[in-house]
């Protein structure tokens, strides 16, 4: 898979990135959707989840790797992801720009 | 009856190659032995995936689930096991949780080639956690839901990259000409 730098992101991308690195070694589909639906308290399908992920992949900011099949899972195996180095200062970026736009006086009391 | 004729048996009434206590000991065991691949959906309910770490080859068995998923019977798979009408019997037998055949078939067909079986294995292990919790019923509803708002996304993906393609096609033939 082509691997290009983007300084792009958008909001699902986002929390996916800060999914994975929650889960740390455990990130995979099923961990992720899960840490995904318990912080942001709305459903998030396989498919919106799977087309994220590569498109991360695809700008280069997860990897990715296929582990061991297991019985519950009918056979198949897990793809781990792991965020790069890349995408952790991307992260930062959008947090530092995300504090500098928050003000007060434009949120309402938001600190 | 002989040996050569087992496999023509339903698999229910075969005598089972393997019969091991947990996935692992299953896993290892398929491993070590040799089975033919054949393509998924073929003869789904019976079919296991097996991926040979050390050389990444994906082999099908024939498995058969009880209770919890934990005690399975493995039988070897060829061409010729595949038998005419016995298709209800072995699904009759079959006590695992699984999803609905279509709904399944249809993230098969969306899902990427490199994507597909890890999506499915997800969709599916999470399908078996509703499925403890609730009922059959409440969990084929769950992955139902789950596969429509799949649709939309995947089918997205797709149409972008063929206008993508279209769109780079265009520019080339310009250039061209």
């Amino acid at each position: 898979m082509a691997k290009k730098n983007s300084n792009y992101i958008g909001e699902f991308e986002e929390l996916v990135l800060l999914a994975i690195l929650n889960q740390g070694d455990k990130a995979y589909g099923v961990t992720i959707r899960q840490a995904l639906e318990d912080a942001t308290d709305r459903s998030v399908t396989i498919g919106s989840l799977y087309t994220t992920l590569s498109r991360l992949e695809e700008k280069g900011l997860v990897e990715s790797w296929v582990g061991e099949p297991t019985a519950e899972r009918g056979g198949r195996a897990k793809r781990h992801y792991k965020v790069r180095g890349s995408a952790e200062f991307l992260l930062k970026e959008v947090q530092a720009a995300r504090r500098r736009l928050m003000k007060p006086e434009t949120i309402g009391g938001f600190a | 009856m002989n040996d050569a004729d087992a496999h023509r048996l339903p698999s229910n009434l075969r005598p089972p190659v393997a019969q091991q206590q947990t996935s692992d000991e299953l896993r290892r065991f398929l491993i070590a032995t040799d089975f033919r691949s054949r393509p998924l959906y073929r003869n789904y309910f019976e079919l296991i995936s097996v991926r040979d770490p050390r050389t990444a080859k994906v082999n099908w068995a024939d498995l058969e689930f009880y209770g919890e998923a934990i005690y399975g019977e493995a039988f070897p798979v060829s061409p010729s096991d595949v038998i005419e009408g016995t298709k209800a019997e072995l699904t009759r037998i079959v006590t695992a949780p699984r999803p609905p055949f279509y709904a399944e078939y249809l993230l098969h067909l969306f899902l990427r080639r490199e994507e597909r079986v890890e999506a499915i294995g997800d969709v599916i292990e999470s399908y078996g956690d509703v499925f403890k919790r609730f009922d059959k019923r409440h969990a084929d509803i769950w992955f139902f839901k789950q596969v429509a708002g799949s649709l939309f996304p995947l089918i997205r993906r797709a149409i972008l990259k063929i206008t993508a393609l279209a769109w780079l096609g265009r520019i080339v033939r310009q250039l061209i000409s």
